[in-house]
């Protein structure tokens, strides 16, 4: 299912994203740059703690606020950041809520925060979010194809049509 | 006191405020100096963790977004509206903005963009204006500010209002493309220039409007949509005579990606929609949408493409209008 998902997904890319298309471009992209980013997805959504609700609630509960990133959210932020968790049947996350990480942390603790659902790879969508230590400036320097991928300012909704929603990030796997 | 101005709102506080009071009393008569360490500590984590009035808005008006997301568009927008109006218009009255903490400012700010986000027209543009001044009045804005201001007026293409604030704020802002416009009285596009990092804006191709497509490079059912469509041998011809297809207003020109499709499809070029106010036939917003024009009035929509497509629908709405042929 997984692999059938991985394969799927690479083929839409190569739709907008065929080397031919990226020619005269700037920013070339091969396929097996596309390969690589996608297999990193696919190794963070894996190992990624947190897969769904029931995961989140266990998470939660049993480990310390010293060692949950969430802790560095405000409680209202950090709740309105939970609340919009959506999750697709395969246990990857499908869409959330942003603006409260962009407002609120910095880019390595949003890194760290995305990483307990394997979508770090968004953070690059974070543009307002602040800079203060090598560690962001590494992560916000770091190329990423997130974009082609997840739609920020969409939302994750049924109606198989991507949302304009302030402050969400629709990803693939919606 | 701008301390308590935040606080006095707040029914808990007052309740707070009660107990403290209390067990002062207690205090003044038992000397417990248990009770004067107890004293100390609690307040500040009440008094911090309590929401005050405008973050309890602010949360009640992201439930509202949230609780909405899966209505029709044109049900959903009116209805936000609303709520945002009921919530945070007497802030706005007056010299109530300048009364507020430089908290509820910024709340006040996020709840606005937030608002201004949805194509609820220049009201909430105006708004979120007024409260950027105020953060720049007190200097408390940062380039999330700016660039949240910069997107808006970008999407409502107030492009003389977006230059003025990038030229105040050129380190946190990206500078607009070159944009190449003649008055045009009738609906338009913003089509990607072989010119890098420029747009001009161009009147719809008169021979290509019976269907209008609402789509996004970055959007996966359109991606979906696109790849059905241009592999289909009745679909892809019908398009190629009749489609436009149109990115809708949003808060940045992603003109690399446009480019990037155009270059890859150049039959099937995409463009940025000027306004959307040249649609107001238009009650969706999401992409893909397709609606299908006879004689310039709106016919058929075929409104997102879920698992296992909308060819049919749109095989039928060209049907009914006349604009399939035989391959």
């Amino acid at each position: 299912m997984r692999a059938t998902f991985v394969a799927g997904f690479l083929s839409l890319l190569a739709v907008g994203l065929s080397p031919a298309a990226y020619s005269s471009e700037p920013h070339r992209l091969s396929n097996a740059v596309i390969d690589a980013e996608l297999r990193q997805r696919e190794i963070a959504a894996q190992l990624a703690p947190i897969k769904s609700r029931d995961d989140l609630q266990r998470y939660q509960t049993t480990t310390p606020a010293s060692a949950n990133p969430l802790s560095k959210l405000s409680p209202a932020g950090r709740q309105r950041f939970l609340d919009s968790l959506v999750f697709n049947d395969r246990g990857e996350l499908a869409g959330f809520r942003y603006g409260d990480l962009e407002a609120e942390l910095s880019v390595s603790e949003i890194y760290r925060i995305l990483s307990l659902f394997g979508a770090q790879h968004t953070t690059s969508l974070m543009t307002k979010a602040k800079v203060v230590n090598k560690a962001d400036l590494a992560i916000r320097a770091a190329p990423s194809l997130a974009a082609k991928g997840d739609y920020d300012g969409y939302s994750c909704v049924s109606r198989a049509n991507c949302y304009q929603t302030p402050q969400y990030i629709c990803m693939s796997g919606c | 006191m701008r301390f308590s101005r935040e606080l006095l709102p707040n029914p808990a506080i007052h309740l707070h405020v009660r107990v403290l009071i209390l067990i002062n009393a207690m205090f003044a008569r038992l000397q417990s100096p248990v009770l004067v360490l107890f004293l100390l500590v609690l307040p500040v984590p009440c008094w911090a963790a309590a929401p005050t009035d405008m973050q309890r808005r602010f949360d009640e008006f992201n439930k509202v977004i949230r609780d909405m997301l899966e209505l029709p568009e044109h049900a959903r927008v009116p209805a936000i509206t609303a709520r945002f109006d009921a919530l945070f218009d007497a802030y706005f009255a007056g010299q109530s903005l300048a009364a507020l903490s430089d908290a509820e400012v910024e709340l006040l700010f996020r709840a606005t963009d937030d608002m201004a986000y949805f194509p609820s027209g220049a009201k909430y543009t105006d708004l979120l204006m007024r409260t950027h001044g105020e953060l720049l009045r007190r200097s408390i804005a940062t380039s999330r500010h700016h660039a949240a201001l910069h997107g808006e007026l970008i999407e409502a293409r107030r492009f003389s209002e977006a230059r003025a604030l990038y030229r105040a704020h050129p380190e946190d802002l990206e500078a607009l493309p070159e944009l190449v416009a003649e008055p045009i009285d009738a609906p338009s596009v913003w089509a990607v220039d072989v010119t890098p990092n420029r747009l001009t804006r161009q009147a719809l191709d008169a021979d290509r409007t019976s269907i209008v497509a609402l789509v996004h490079p970055r959007c996966h059912f359109s991606q979906k949509a696109l790849a059905t469509i241009l592999s289909d041998p009745l679909l892809r011809p019908m398009f190629a005579r009749h489609a436009t297809l149109i990115v809708p207003t949003e808060r940045a020109f992603r003109i690399d990606e446009v480019r990037q499709w155009n270059q890859q499809q150049p039959e099937f070029p995409m463009a940025f929609m000027h306004t959307r106010s040249d649609w107001p036939m238009f009650r969706a917003w999401g992409t893909p949408v397709f609606y299908f024009f006879r004689d310039g009035k709106l016919e058929e929509t075929v409104d997102g493409w879920p698992q296992g497509g909308s060819r049919e629908a749109l095989l039928q709405a060209g049907t009914r209008l006349g604009l399939l042929k035989e391959p």
